[in-house]
């Protein structure tokens, strides 16, 4: 594994590079005044919700660097989480739940919802998507593994998303659009690698059982819906449109659930490391 | 290793049917929800959906809209009072405001005229159309509407649903909610 230093960077260099992409669209705005049509809303649909997630998963695919994943494995859980995420999880959300109608009437009708509905819908779908595929499989014999497919079931779900709020906005948005898309791949990512740990645990921990992935579905659920409610207070409900508030939480938000994550990351191998060293001197006495 | 779960981890999927069920009687609580509004000259109250967003309108009593109307009109409740002259019928004045829709209105028509009776409030029920040309837009919207007219006093009450052509029929369960909670002392 790299040195927490390497680490480090390479986040800072994701978060810069994302940073960049949406300065680029907003210059492609600014110089184009661009007006784009449906069939260009698909494609910029596609693209703001494709980079940000590329960038994300290689940062997290380059972690596993013992014994990486086969690439097929990966990028399947994260189409699956994208398909899912269409079929299942916007038709519940939008349509079964109606949240739009209902979710900002109380404050704290509000923050439950956005957990009980939207969070636990969305990482339901992470928690299938990872436990009835790979989690079975040989291929998942690390911890970092339940991270890595973890994230990329929660980025095939920001995906899915963004290419629907893209298309939502009607092209009215592109910056806003960018940044929309940059603050959810960022969030789903993190919220995926929370509940990924917790499959870990299940799979190589002590405490292993049904129990590790109630915790893993209810922490991810918890957080997406805080993130969820967080972001559109911020952004919507504010007297004034403010996209750079949202987008500011979202970076706050997701360093904090990141540097969790990390913690737990840490603590696992470390203690992963002194079972190995006690069974070791045990086996040697 | 996959031997120590269920094949299902029912527990699992129990825990996230409980959280939806609980994020589904949250949302009955809230959809329930409704504001109470009260016109303290004729004693007369109602209340209507708390979704629906109050609109300062000055010839209105009261203008609710539906924020998530997706159409270029934004459905909407009013209730107007009008000046009742002891010697006009309710035939008369239906008559009038039929006049008066059809002059303020393109394309107006009524489709039909009846009693309806609220908390022992003799009122009349008038279901009409009309077209509306939103900013912007080529092709006019057409709005269903249903006035529920009583009067009160030396006025007329006229209670409004007025909805886009496509929205009308899924916004009158809540109207019927807003008409069946008129009181009248």
């Amino acid at each position: 594994m790299r040195s927490h230093k390497t680490i480090w960077k390479s986040g800072g260099l994701q978060i810069g590079a994302l940073l960049i992409f949406v300065l680029i669209v907003q210059l492609f705005v600014w110089l184009t005044k661009a007006s784009p049509g449906q069939g260009e809303l698909v494609f910029w649909g596609i693209m703001f919700s494709i980079v940000p997630a590329l960038l994300w998963l290689s940062f997290f695919y380059q972690r596993d660097r013992l014994e990486p994943e086969p690439k097929h494995y990966v990028l399947g859980v994260f189409a699956l989480g994208a398909f899912l995420t269409y079929a299942i999880g916007i038709p519940l959300v939008r349509h079964v739940f109606r949240v739009s109608e209902w979710l900002y009437l109380t404050p704290w009708g509000y923050i439950l919802g956005s957990i009980l509905v939207v969070g636990v819908i969305h990482q339901s779908i992470a928690y299938a998507t990872v436990r009835y595929t790979v989690y079975p499989t040989r291929e998942f014999d690390e911890r970092i593994d339940g991270i890595v497919y973890g994230t990329a079931a929660g980025l095939g779900i920001a995906t899915m998303l963004n290419i629907a709020y893209v298309i939502e906005l009607g092209g009215a948005l592109l910056v806003i659009a960018a940044i929309y898309c940059v603050i959810n791949a960022l969030a789903y990512a993190s919220f995926g690698g929370i509940m990924g740990y917790f499959f870990s645990v299940a799979k190589f921990g002590k405490r292993a059982g049904q129990g590790q992935f109630i915790w893993g579905v209810a922490i991810a659920a918890v957080l997406n819906g805080l993130f969820f409610w967080l972001q559109r207070l911020l952004v919507f409900q504010s007297t004034r449109y403010e996209p750079w508030y949202g987008l500011i939480a979202g970076i706050v938000v997701v360093v904090i659930i990141y540097g969790i994550l990390e913690a737990l990351m840490r603590s696992s191998v470390a203690l992963e490391e002194a079972g190995k060293r006690t069974s070791a001197e045990n086996g040697g006495e | 290793m996959a031997s120590k779960h269920k094949p299902l981890d029912l527990f699992v999927i129990a825990f996230i049917l409980v959280c939806l069920l609980i994020g589904w009687i949250l949302k009955e609580g809230i959809e329930a929800r409704t504001v109470g509004f009260t016109d303290t000259n004729a004693n007369i109250s109602l209340e209507y959906p708390a979704r629906w967003l109050p609109k300062p309108d000055p010839g209105s009593l009261l203008l609710v809209f539906d924020p998530q109307s997706r159409s270029f009109f934004n459905d909407r409740i009013s209730l107007q009072v009008a000046r009742w002259f002891a010697q006009e019928g309710m035939d008369e004045f239906i008559e009038h405001l039929q006049t008066q829709r059809g002059s303020d209105y393109q394309l107006y028509h009524t489709i039909s005229v009846g009693p309806l009776e609220i908390d022992s409030l003799e009122t009349t029920r008038m279901d009409y159309v009309y077209a509306i040309l939103s900013p912007g837009m080529d092709i006019p919207n057409v709005v269903r509407a249903i006035d529920i007219i009583f009067p009160k006093g030396d006025q007329v009450y006229i209670l409004t649903l007025s909805a886009d052509e496509s929205e009308f029929d899924g916004n009158l369960p809540e109207f019927d909610a807003v008409v069946s909670s008129i009181r009248s002392n």
